[in-house]
């Protein structure tokens, strides 16, 4: 055993840190060398610098650890009434229920209306007229079919027996332009 | 409200007192230690509030037939360690950094190895506090914890390994090493207090 692993140890000694057999040998080289008694004598002394340290005195006693408990129990107090709200109303039926009638809407508006429309135009021994007597869906408002889009005018009509076109071909004065009346203006002033 | 809320919030109202008695009792141990880490007062202070509220926290993971200091303890110096690495704006001395052994004079036998402090050197003691603070503030922040759960707050290696989540064989090099370089640098300031004939 030299000294250098016996001065490794020499904490672990000081504070009973080793088995019962090697504190022996630690103990019997200290005896016997004057080097690693004195090592250890010192490392002794600074241990007991450090344990007979005073206590330190807190400027103020535990008054703010308890007043940030209490504030921190109030917060939490408070998320734990808002959870079991919710819980006692059953939130995830609501949302169950909201995201039914979404997608009843969403099927009545688009689905609903196509599968009508073909039904009608494909499926149909007898065809009744598209729009003429059924609407396919109640949430749908009927667009104009392409014929009635607007009135046909033949090239070579004057201008002056232009066709009298329905009331809303025409702008209002207070709206923003639509391309038919743009479109319509354009062909009668270049006629 | 239903019924195991209730129950609920009465347990927890329990563990509120009992945490709260905990707090009042403890407080100026767990401050003594933050002190000891830390070196001043506002941050020890800070550390120990820190520290009571992270165990407040967790307090349902407590073991209650350990002791309650051990268990603070390993909160406060995880945490300390955590912030000091944030921090790192304490100067230390490098955990590498080598040391010399001192040349060896005659000694006295002991029986014991630690036969326990003379009134002279309990007077030393209170008169050096200052300069062994100092020197602990010197130390990299796992060689300070370690010398101070050992010495300062008396914990075995076995508790000290179990708080700084480490082997008792690095807690036991830690503790050496740290104890030779505090001795190294008090010694540098006060040459008188390591030699032979003071020692006697």
């Amino acid at each position: 055993m030299n000294c250098r692993y016996v001065q490794s140890r020499l904490s672990a000694y000081l504070d009973m840190e080793l088995t019962g057999h090697e504190h022996q040998l630690i103990r019997s080289h200290i005896e016997n060398c004057i080097e690693c008694s004195t090592e250890f004598e010192r490392l002794r002394r600074m241990k007991h610098l450090l344990r007979q340290l005073p206590v330190v005195q807190p400027s103020q006693g535990p008054e703010a650890v308890l007043a940030r408990l209490r504030t921190q129990r109030t917060a939490v107090s408070q998320t734990a009434v808002i959870r079991v709200g919710w819980r006692s109303t059953r939130w995830w039926q609501m949302a169950a229920g909201a995201a039914a009638v979404g997608v009843f809407l969403w099927w009545n508006s688009t689905v609903a209306e196509t599968r009508s429309e073909a039904t009608f135009a494909a499926s149909s021994p007898a065809p009744i007229p598209f729009r003429s007597s059924i609407e396919p869906s109640l949430f749908r408002k009927p667009s104009p079919l392409p014929s009635e889009m607007f009135t046909p005018v033949p090239f070579n009509q004057p201008v002056f027996s232009s066709p009298i076109l329905p009331t809303n071909y025409y702008p209002a004065a207070n709206s923003t332009p639509s391309f038919e009346g743009l479109y319509h203006t354009f062909y009668f002033q270049n006629r | 409200m239903t019924h195991t809320a209730i129950a609920h919030s009465m347990e927890q109202e329990l563990l509120d007192r009992e945490f709260d008695a905990l707090v009042t009792r403890y407080y100026q141990q767990v401050y003594n230690l933050a002190y000891r880490l830390t070196g001043n007062a506002a941050d020890a202070e800070d550390l120990t509030q820190e520290a009571f509220l992270r165990a407040y926290r967790f307090f349902d993971r407590y073991d209650p037939t350990m002791p309650f200091m051990n268990w603070i303890s390993r909160i406060m110096t995880n945490l300390y360690i955590d912030e000091y690495r944030r921090r790192k704006r304490l100067p230390t001395l490098s955990i590498e950094e080598r040391f010399e052994n001192e040349e060896g004079e005659e000694s006295e036998q002991l029986d014991i190895p630690d036969p326990g402090p003379s009134p002279l050197e309990i007077a030393e003691a209170n008169q050096y506090a200052d300069a062994v603070q100092e020197g602990l503030m010197r130390l990299a922040p796992e060689f300070r914890t370690a010398v101070v759960l050992a010495d300062v707050m008396g914990h075995s290696y076995e508790e000290i390994a179990e708080m700084m989540n480490t082997s008792i064989g690095t807690v036991r090099s830690r503790i050496h090493r740290g104890r030779k370089q505090l001795r190294d640098i008090i010694q540098k300031k006060y040459p008188e207090l390591f030699e032979r004939g003071d020692l006697k």
